[in-house]
């Protein structure tokens, strides 16, 4: 934990933003970091222009002071908060006062319930049904197509008999139908 | 002359390769496919093209010849590069040589003719790129789909001549509706040459009079749509995407490695180049019902992904929802948009193409490529499975990966670039939750956790020649992640063209517009 605590207040003093705004010392190191060459790509102002000039997403103009002091009250409130309930001899559990309430914030408002249905009970239902339908009706479309062809292709085949009367019989009958569309088409029996 | 060069040095190597046995193949054609891959390079050095190939009259490396008279129209040899092509045809000469590479450990058949379809394909492949009369670039088109469809049917899984055929069929019949619409578009119009910037410039200049009864209006549209359709195909976008899931788990990975990589970006390449370049004002017309098909196409992917258990399955599925993001890229009609959707083109390839290939490593190992067939694999096969790791982290599209680029440019720039655009662009950005989740559900599964394996294989660290190329892609996806202005520049300055004057941005260290 000490080391934790080590590292977090070291990562925080990469970035003192606020800090350097107050007392105008150049101590914020990971911004000026980012704020690095344009043509990487990585730059921090790369992205600040895409989102205003490209999105039209501008971010509030906002000081670093306001967010930095309200979350470093909420901090502090905590803290007393914590400290008036159970710096004393004998501390009591002052969570059973609230009820069902406790149970959901020891639950993390069930969220990870929440999502596992969401990925298992939703997503993955509908993506397996998803499936069915691609197998079964798209890909079951193509492949009708394919045994229709090849269905109407083998019965064609079988008109190739090698009797010239019946190829006789299917140009004339060929011939006929040609001339009934033009005929139709062109107004001869008008 | 370069492009011509390029071009005759690949196929050339390719008849080299038929002409050697079996045992010299492998290695020589890998030799000789770094020719092609350096005249490229040298040519992305000396790039000082500026514009679009088809709208403007500078155009890189160009060169053209009479070829035939077909009537009043004259046919000629016509090729040249702008900033969209160049990267494309780098991209195609870098994976076939890294292709070729990988191919050696599970290639062991009839391997002179394997590699030679290759080269063959990856002739076709820059001819495609850098055509522009449309007939050679339809005699180009076509050649792709011959060494293609051979290299599935006689190397490919135990339905391989099932996946062959379904994807000859399925391309080819794309390719006659594609032909026949935009030759009926070309006979609508006063010119006498199938020549793309013509063409180009006679469509955008509104000289389309419409043909026999069907007035320029309604062939303008009917001719949009029977090239979209042929095009979706090739891109995929649903519901013509069911070729592909066939023809990658039956192909073998080096193939699968150029079919995601490369092949698919013909479609959408294709696509920016005739409906989104010359008929972009039915593209801006129906701008939201073709941001709808992207968006289905990035759900329905992912979903269908979620829903595999086959690792190039889930791959295969994962490239038709990335396709997604590139259609939206292109009908948002902003330098971020298209530049984003042509970048995404390259850094889909790379990243599908390390996919692929860290796949056939791990498949090559174990012989099998179900997720619930084995688990604990990184404990045998840690540059492999950090290789796999990786390539999924630029799937997601995580910052410093080339991934992360072509969806953030696409996002950025279709966000504000029509009415509900920005709608498709959130239920698009949905998407990458689903690829992270099926992803990260595959890597947990098959690479941590206690080592067990159901085919009984031993399995051992894979050996360098089969990372190497592995090793080499990733490095790409992290170079385009770290500097992505060596292409998007460029890519930039080709699309800007295309654009409304008032939606062109300076990109960021790039020339203002």
């Amino acid at each position: 934990l000490v080391v934790l605590g080590v590292l977090a207040a070291g990562t925080g003093f990469v970035n003192m933003v606020p800090v350097a705004k107050l007392a105008g010392a150049k101590i914020d190191y990971l911004h000026a970091w980012l704020d690095g060459p344009a043509g990487l790509g990585t730059a921090v102002h790369h992205y600040d222009a895409l989102l205003k000039d490209v999105a039209g997403y501008a971010a509030a103009d906002l000081s670093p002071l306001a967010p930095a002091g309200v979350s470093l009250g909420l901090a502090l409130a905590g803290g007393l908060l914590a400290r008036s309930l159970y710096a004393r001899p004998d501390p009591v559990e002052h969570t059973d006062r609230l009820g069902r309430v406790k149970t959901v914030l020891a639950s993390n408002y069930y969220l990870d319930e929440f999502q596992v249905w969401l990925a298992e009970g939703v997503t993955l239902r509908v993506a397996r049904a998803a499936n069915t339908v691609d197998q079964g009706v798209i890909d079951g479309v193509v492949d009708g197509v394919s045994s229709v062809s090849l269905f109407s292709g083998d019965r064609l085949r079988r008109i190739q008999d090698g009797i010239v009367t019946h190829y006789a019989t299917f140009v004339t009958l060929g011939l006929v139908a040609l001339l009934l569309i033009v005929g139709l088409t062109g107004g001869w029996f008008l | 002359m370069i492009v011509e060069l390029l071009i005759a040095t690949t196929l050339l190597a390719a008849f080299v390769t038929f002409a050697v046995p079996n045992r010299y193949a492998p290695k020589l054609a890998t030799g000789l496919s770094v020719v092609p891959l350096a005249i490229s390079l040298f040519m992305y050095a000396t790039f000082e093209g500026s514009g679009n190939a088809l709208l403007s009259e500078s155009i890189a490396f160009e060169s053209q010849a009479s070829w035939v008279d077909l009537g009043p129209y004259s046919l000629s040899w016509h090729v040249g590069l702008d900033g969209i092509a160049l990267p494309l045809v780098v991209l195609s000469t870098v994976l076939t040589t890294l292709a070729m590479g990988s191919a050696w450990s599970p290639i062991d058949t009839r391997q002179s003719q394997f590699y030679g379809l290759v080269l063959v394909m990856e002739a076709s492949l820059i001819g495609v790129f850098s055509a522009l009369d449309f007939f050679a670039w339809f005699v180009f088109w076509e050649a792709v789909l011959v060494p293609m469809y051979f290299l599935i049917g006689v190397w490919g899984g135990p339905r391989r001549k099932y996946a062959a055929i379904k994807f000859f069929v399925y391309t080819n019949v794309a390719s006659l509706a594609m032909f026949v619409s935009f030759v009926a578009l070309v006979f609508g119009l006063p010119v006498d040459t199938f020549d793309l910037p013509a063409i180009a410039a006679s469509l955008r200049a509104g000289e389309l009079s419409g043909l026999a009864w069907i007035g320029a209006d309604t062939l303008r549209i009917a001719a949009f749509v029977g090239i979209f359709a042929g095009f979706a195909v090739k891109v995929p976008i649903v519901p013509f995407h069911t070729w592909l899931p066939d023809a990658h788990v039956e192909a073998p990975t080096p193939v699968s490695v150029l079919l995601a990589g490369v092949l698919l970006k013909m479609g959408t390449y294709a696509l920016l180049r005739f409906n989104f370049t010359m008929l972009d004002g039915v593209a801006r017309e129906f701008a939201a019902i073709i941001a709808l098909f992207a968006v289905v196409n990035v759900i329905y992917g992912a979903l269908l992904a979620l829903a595999q258990s086959d690792m190039k399955r889930i791959v295969a599925y994962s490239s038709v929802s990335s396709m997604g993001y590139v259609v939206l890229g292109l009908v948002a009609y902003t330098t971020y948009g298209v530049g984003g959707a042509t970048f995404q083109m390259v850094a889909h390839g790379l990243i599908s193409g390390l996919m692929f290939m860290t796949v056939g490593v791990i498949y090559n190992a174990t012989h099998t490529r179900m997720v619930t067939q084995m688990s604990g694999i990184a404990d045998r096969m840690p540059v492999a499975s950090g290789a796999l790791v990786a390539g999924a982290f630029g799937y997601m599209g995580l910052p410093l990966m080339s991934g992360f680029w072509g969806e953030f440019y696409v996002f950025v720039g279709a966000f504000d670039a029509f009415p509900g655009s920005a709608i498709f662009t959130a239920v698009a950005m949905f998407g990458i939750v689903i690829v992270a989740g099926y992803l990260l559900w595959m890597l947990q599964r098959t690479l941590f956790g206690p080592f067990e394996l159901a085919t009984d294989y031993e399995v051992g660290p894979a050996p360098v020649r089969d990372v190497a190329p592995v090793l080499a892609l990733l490095g790409l996806v992290l170079l385009l992640g770290f500097v992505p202005n060596l292409i998007f520049d460029m890519i930039t300055g080709a699309v800007d063209p295309i654009l409304d004057p008032g939606v062109r941005v300076a990109v960021a260290g790039g020339e203002s517009p």
